[in-house]
């Protein structure tokens, strides 16, 4: 299997890398609101979990789209 | 030693010995000792989830290996760890914490049964106290660089000191030392980069003089025929199977979100420490860059952060910063000898003599503390002769990561998996997994081909042994969280 995938391009990991975190956010919206915020002592906003992830899922994006 | 840095080194081990004590106090039984009483809090158990994994990882072990192969070192804190921790916060964090549990051991013996709890739990006791000497022998390594110290008393002082406060307090006690360590990393680290940049003559020189003579050492990632870090093993391996493997199975590391006060902070917890995470390559990727940019004389990769810290800091600031670094590895050791007691204490021991009573756990669980910590001094001289840690460490994980990730992943998301498969697949996915280490593959590879066969071979026995009824799964699968 190593021989096969040492044939594959370094420009394909970037790439890989952005889809692969555009479907991790996706997948965190499908998560319901009160699911997150169960036994939480409020339910602003702020305490919305999935908004926490998709800050950290840009700041990724803007991390391998600086180091290519 | 200059004075100034010596009344900071000193200063410092007196407090965290202080705060240990001071917390001690509010421990009465095993629930305090080992979750705190479910007392803390999110932002707390984040900062202490980043200083166990800090330096788990190895702060010594990353500067050495972005020394060698540049910013893709950095993928272990990023695409290798990110993803993961999202999955940790929002599905294995709230799936752990509902069902009640003390440790992931436990949670596989009410998922699987007890053999598998006992299994897990032995093979993650023997990582840890293997990573105990591992950052023990990390601090002596770089106590001998600074202060010339033998590599022999750097561990008895090391050992010491965290004993004191780990076996006295408990988790509440390793949490908020941990997030002491942590901001102190973070201060250090961030001298660092700004001192450093400025002795390379500036931000645009430092990328131009590191891109002009190591060309690869600013792309995230590395070819695909890279003997180390091909790009591949780094998706397949690190961040489909090692990594959720640790975020979503590591003791160590979940142990404080079990202690937090509500599953909202346990969760966020996670959240917290993964925006800390990305900024972590910042405290132990850059040094490794700067020496290289700055053609540090050493003999081998893992010199680069002693070396950056000895030569580039003035006095006071260098004292900081060798603290930084002492915290980050005295965090990773005190947070391992607390869960593998937790483990040895509960799930080896709770489990072969049917004892569950919190007094007697509370006092096993401090005997146990001591004879881990012990152990892992007795073990730290050696690990010198057996090569680069970082390497060392990811090389162990990879046998029994794969193996563990199935059972978690199929675990919550599908009744297929059984607990006589749950056996059978952690014991034949470890020996597979040996047998193609021994084939001298590269450990990414071991690690998603175990995990496949792991899935696979849960997946199928699910067709032959008797599942778990449904009201048993109530608590244990996702779908029901």
């Amino acid at each position: 299997m190593s021989e096969q995938l040492a044939a594959l391009p370094v420009s394909w990991a970037n790439g890989l890398t952005v889809v692969m975190f555009i479907a991790i956010a996706v997948a965190c919206f499908l998560i319901p609101f009160r699911s997150i915020v169960a036994d939480a002592p409020t339910h602003r906003h702020w305490r919305d979990l999935r908004w926490w992830a998709l800050l950290l899922i840009t700041m990724q994006l803007g991390i391998y789209l600086i180091f290519q | 030693m200059h004075p100034l840095d010596l009344a900071i080194v000193v200063g410092y081990l007196l407090t965290i010995v202080v705060v240990g004590f001071r917390l001690s106090k509010n421990v009465h039984n095993a629930h305090d000792y080992f979750l705190a009483g479910r007392s803390l809090t999110w932002w707390i158990i984040g900062l202490s989830i980043i200083g166990t994994n800090v330096s788990a990882n190895g702060y010594v072990g990353a500067a050495g290996g972005a020394y060698k192969v540049g910013i893709a070192q950095a993928n272990f804190e990023w695409i290798g760890a990110i993803p993961a921790m999202i999955l940790a916060s929002l599905v294995f964090i709230p799936l752990y914490w509902r069902a009640g549990v003390y440790s992931i051991p436990e949670y596989l013996g009410l998922r699987y049964n007890q053999p598998v709890r006992l299994l897990s739990a032995v093979i993650a006791s023997v990582f840890a106290i293997f990573a105990i000497g591992v950052s023990l022998w990390a601090i002596a390594l770089t106590l001998q660089t600074y202060m010339d110290w033998p590599i022999w008393v750097g561990i008895v002082v090391t050992g010491t000191v965290v004993g004191l406060y780990s076996i006295s307090g408990g988790l509440a006690a390793v949490a908020f030392t941990d997030a002491l360590q942590v901001i102190i990393m973070f201060l250090g680290g961030v001298v660092i980069v700004a001192i450093g940049i400025s002795d390379a003559g500036g931000a645009a020189s430092f990328t131009q003089t590191l891109s002009g003579e190591n060309p690869t050492h600013l792309q995230a990632f590395l070819p695909a025929d890279h003997p180390e870090f091909p790009w591949p093993g780094v998706m397949l391996g690190l961040a489909i199977v090692l990594s959720p493997a640790y975020w979503c199975g590591s003791q160590a590391i979940l142990q404080r979100t079990l202690g937090a006060r509500t599953q909202w902070d346990a969760s966020a917890s996670m959240m917290f420490a993964a925006f800390a995470k990305t900024l972590v390559p910042l405290l132990i990727v850059f040094p490794g860059l700067l020496a290289l940019v700055l053609h540090a004389q050493i003999e081998y990769p893992d010199m680069a952060l002693p070396w950056v810290v000895k030569n580039v800091l003035p006095p006071g600031l260098s004292g900081l910063m060798f603290i930084a670094i002492i915290a980050a590895l005295q965090s990773s050791i005190d947070s391992g000898v607390n869960s593998t007691a937790l483990m040895i204490t509960r799930d080896i021991r709770g489990v072969l003599k049917q004892d569950q009573d919190p007094a007697t756990e509370l006092r096993i669980g401090r005997w146990m503390t001591l004879i881990i910590l012990l152990g892992g001094m007795g073990f730290a001289p050696f690990i010198g002769e057996l090569g680069g840690i970082y390497f060392l460490i990811q090389t162990l994980l990879s046998l029994f990561q794969g193996p563990m990730l199935a059972l978690l992943l199929l675990g919550a998301f599908s009744r297929m998996a059984t607990p006589r498969g749950g056996l059978f697949t952690l014991i034949t996915g470890v020996a597979i997994a040996g047998i193609l280490m021994g084939t001298g593959m590269n450990m990414l590879y071991v690690a998603f081909l175990s995990f496949c066969y792991s899935v696979l071979a849960l997946y199928l026995a699910g067709f032959w042994t008797e599942k778990l009824d449904d009201e048993s799964l109530k608590k244990l699968m996702y779908r029901h969280v």
